[in-house]
């Protein structure tokens, strides 16, 4: 988060929204989200009370993700166009716009009819790599094209391998959510259903092996988005051990750009 | 950074508040629950677990069973757990008193094993466990689960034939070659001593505190919405 | 910079030298050290445009639903509830209320606890051909009571004729009884019981759990499985 809040504006040249924005989202943030973890325990060995109170923090985190939100947009607004000649400002938009995403789903997946369906399901997987990956990590990329130039003063070899590291992440990372997703919800719809049964009675679950085996299809279209965020990451480890033996350029260098922006608009 | 107190304060202030709430005073709430003595049984429980099924946690841990498989019962009213037989009743902190670490677990991409041992019980309940280890197929065709084979050994038979040898529980095509037989190790052992010694089987004092019973009516409805899926 | 010191004309004199280097460092070195600062743009600053005042209306009213939400479900900050549609009314009502079940409510549970039968009997009572011997129709289920109270209460062991086919299994017990390994209450073989008669066209009498507990009463010495031959004058 901190990551996002330097880069965008020194990247795009221009001051952050709102100080009030940002300091509300900080201490909103610092209260709450230490609460949230307790809806894990949602209809689980833990009081009533102790489970309502987790709910009610992971509501409140919808809070700090608003107005967090609400100021990189509002940053990023009229300096759109950067997008298409930094990668690092790619890279931590996208993470940006994922770190929404995700909390708002991780406030929703508190609500205990919806807990109910998506917990213990692959949907819990999902929402843990759209945390950790589509947010975190993709944001950690932008952050590695930024500052690795600026410390061994060497500048990112080819621009193509960039823009295929990020298309085959964003790509991969997407498929891998919406896939894993869908594959939860219907587990957890199968879970909790009672049709009617073999004894021609309803009130009997689905058994358990069937929902097994209902998953396989999707876990299959799991390892392929997999195979995707892989073509990505070799793509950077490509990129990267070239920047490393390659030889320092005398003179000026120029920062790696998707294109060639206009007088230098942006910084990579 | 001229306010670096003022910040000290707000960061220290939002850390006592949350650990205050989640967990000062859970602590305080239910840290002292005492077990329960049922006067039918003339046991207090949760009971400890034997020695060797106290192993055996360790190989659950050892072998990340918990990735794949919950230890916590859900609540009567929330989902099927108890319908599906994983237990009578939902969990409660209580049945965890004894244990210094729990594998409540997070994602059921098996069943939930916090009452395994009601359901696979004594001999018979132990050969099931050995099949279903050496290969979950053969006990539960189209399971994902892999086998755990490295927890039994194939070796020659010296003298006498072991009587802990299980290869006449497998089916034809595990059986070793002959004058060998398979046993399991120490750690497929105790973690099966594990898991017959896992269950919650008393009922505690938080049941009085329960008002939900899936009432005929609930059933009723769950009936009509499950007819249209069996009209399709 | 040495480099360019050996590149210096030879008729240069020596204490020129220096100068000579930092006439050049002027030029093309001061430039290389600053191009990797041109690059940069200012230092992150931030702007102060004021707090939208829908936010604070949005923040404030997430702070009322949060808090109603908390005290409306927050089971009388109490341990031992763990359902959070419990209070304390409700539950003095349920308490007040008669403990029987209805016929429903026994069928419901002896339902759920026959998941274990299930994993042999099957969930269709069809058993399997040659292995486990079928519930639906059986002349065990539908018969005396004394018998299938004893068969669930201490196992049944040998070869056993069920509807014209003999099966050799090993039913195991279910009862309170030494050595056993479910411990089932009388109530809960009671339920069961009561589930199969009723299932699958079955259709028999209700067991309560007097009657099991009458059986267990008469059979206290008893700790091993049944036979076939035992069982027989409990069938009249």
């Amino acid at each position: 988060m901190a990551a996002i809040y330097y880069f965008l504006p020194k990247v795009l040249g221009k001051p952050i929204h709102s100080y009030y924005l940002s300091v509300l989202g900080f201490w909103s943030l610092a209260i709450f989200y230490n609460w949230a973890g307790v809806h894990h325990l949602i209809g689980g060995p833990v009081p009533v009370w102790v489970q309502t109170a987790g709910i009610a923090a992971s509501f409140m985190m919808v809070v700090p993700v608003i107005v967090t939100g609400l100021n990189q947009h509002l940053t990023l607004v009229g300096a759109a166009s950067a997008l298409k000649y930094s990668p690092t400002l790619r890279f931590i938009v996208f993470g940006g716009v994922n770190y929404t995403l995700t909390s708002l789903a991780g406030s929703l997946m508190a609500m205990r009819s919806w807990a109910e369906i998506t917990h213990f399901t692959h949907y819990t997987v999902a929402h843990a790599h759209h945390g950790m990956y589509a947010f975190f990590t993709m944001v950690m990329f932008g952050s590695i094209y930024y500052i690795l130039p600026r410390i061994i003063l060497k500048e990112w070899p080819s621009a193509k391998l960039i823009s295929l590291h990020f298309w085959a992440t964003a790509g991969g990372i997407t498929l891998y959510v919406v896939v894993m997703s869908i594959a939860g919800i219907q587990q957890g719809l199968a879970m909790n259903a009672l049709p009617v049964g073999a004894d021609g009675h309803a009130g009997s679950p689905i058994p358990f092996l069937t929902i097994v085996a209902n998953t396989i299809q999707w876990l299959e279209l799991r390892t392929v988005a997999g195979v995707v965020i892989a073509i990505g990451h070799i793509a950077f480890a490509i990129n990267f051990t070239w920047m490393l033996v390659k030889p320092r350029q005398p003179g000026t260098s120029e920062p790696t750009l998707f294109r060639h922006a206009p007088d230098l608009e942006v910084a990579p | 950074m001229n306010r670096a107190p003022l910040i000290f304060l707000g960061i220290f202030f939002a850390l006592a508040f949350s650990w205050t709430g989640i967990v000062l005073t859970n602590h305080l709430s239910y840290a002292k629950l005492q077990p329960v003595f049922d006067e039918t049984e003339g046991k207090a429980f949760p009971q400890k677990l034997p020695g060797n099924a106290e192993r055996g946690k360790e190989v659950y841990r050892d072998l990340g069973c918990v990735y794949c498989h919950t230890q916590q019962v859900r609540q009567p009213g929330y989902g099927t757990d108890i319908e599906r037989g994983w237990g009578e009743r939902g969990s409660v902190a209580r049945d965890y008193i004894h244990e210094k670490r729990v594998y409540l677990g997070s994602m059921r991409t098996g069943p939930d094993l916090r009452n395994v041992g009601a359901r696979f019980v004594g001999d018979a309940g132990r050969d099931w466990h050995i099949q279903h280890f050496y290969d979950p197929q053969i006990t539960s065709k189209g399971s994902i689960m892999p086998p755990f084979r490295f927890l039994f050994e194939t070796r020659s038979i010296v003298g006498e034939a072991s009587p802990r040898a299980v290869q006449a529980k497998l089916p034809a095509q595990y059986q070793p070659p002959a004058g060998h037989e398979i046993v399991l190790t120490q750690r497929g052992e105790d973690l099966i001593s594990y898991l017959l010694a896992l269950k919650d089987p008393a009922l505690y004092p938080e049941e009085a505190a329960r008002v939900y019973v899936p009432k005929p009516e609930s059933a009723e409805k769950k009936t009509e919405s499950a007819h249209p899926e069996a009209a399709k | 910079m040495s480099s360019e010191k050996t590149k210096l004309p030879p008729h240069i004199p020596a204490e020129q030298h220096q100068r000579a280097e930092q006439a050049g460092a002027n030029d093309d070195s001061i430039q290389k050290v600053h191009a990797i600062l041109l690059r940069e743009k200012p230092e992150p600053s931030e702007g102060f445009t004021p707090l939208p005042l829908f936010l604070l209306g949005f923040i404030s009213a997430m702070v009322f639903v949060c808090a109603v939400y908390v005290v409306h479900y927050r089971g009388g900050f109490d341990p031992l509830v763990y359902d959070e549609r419990f209070d304390a009314e409700a539950a003095k009502a349920a308490a007040s209320a008669p403990k029987e079940l209805t016929p429903e409510q026994v069928l419901a549970s002896g339902k759920r606890l026959f998941q274990t039968c299930a994993a042999c009997h099957q969930a269709t009572g069809l058993g399997v051909a040659g292995v486990y011997p079928p519930l639906a129709g059986s002349e065990w289920v539908l018969g005396k009571e004394d018998r299938l109270i004893r068969v669930l209460l201490h196992g049944l062991g040998g070869p056993v004729q069920v509807k014209g086919n003999t099966y050799n299994g090993a039913m195991p017990a279910f009862g309170k009884i030494p050595g056993g390994g479910y411990n089932w209450s009388e109530e809960k073989i009671s339920h069961v019981l009561s589930y199969i008669r009723h299932e699958w066209g079955n259709n028999a009498g209700f067991i309560t759990k007097d009657n099991v507990a009458a059986v267990l009463k008469a059979e206290a010495s008893r700790a091993k499985a049944w036979t076939q031959d035992e069982l027989a004058p409990f069938a009249q």
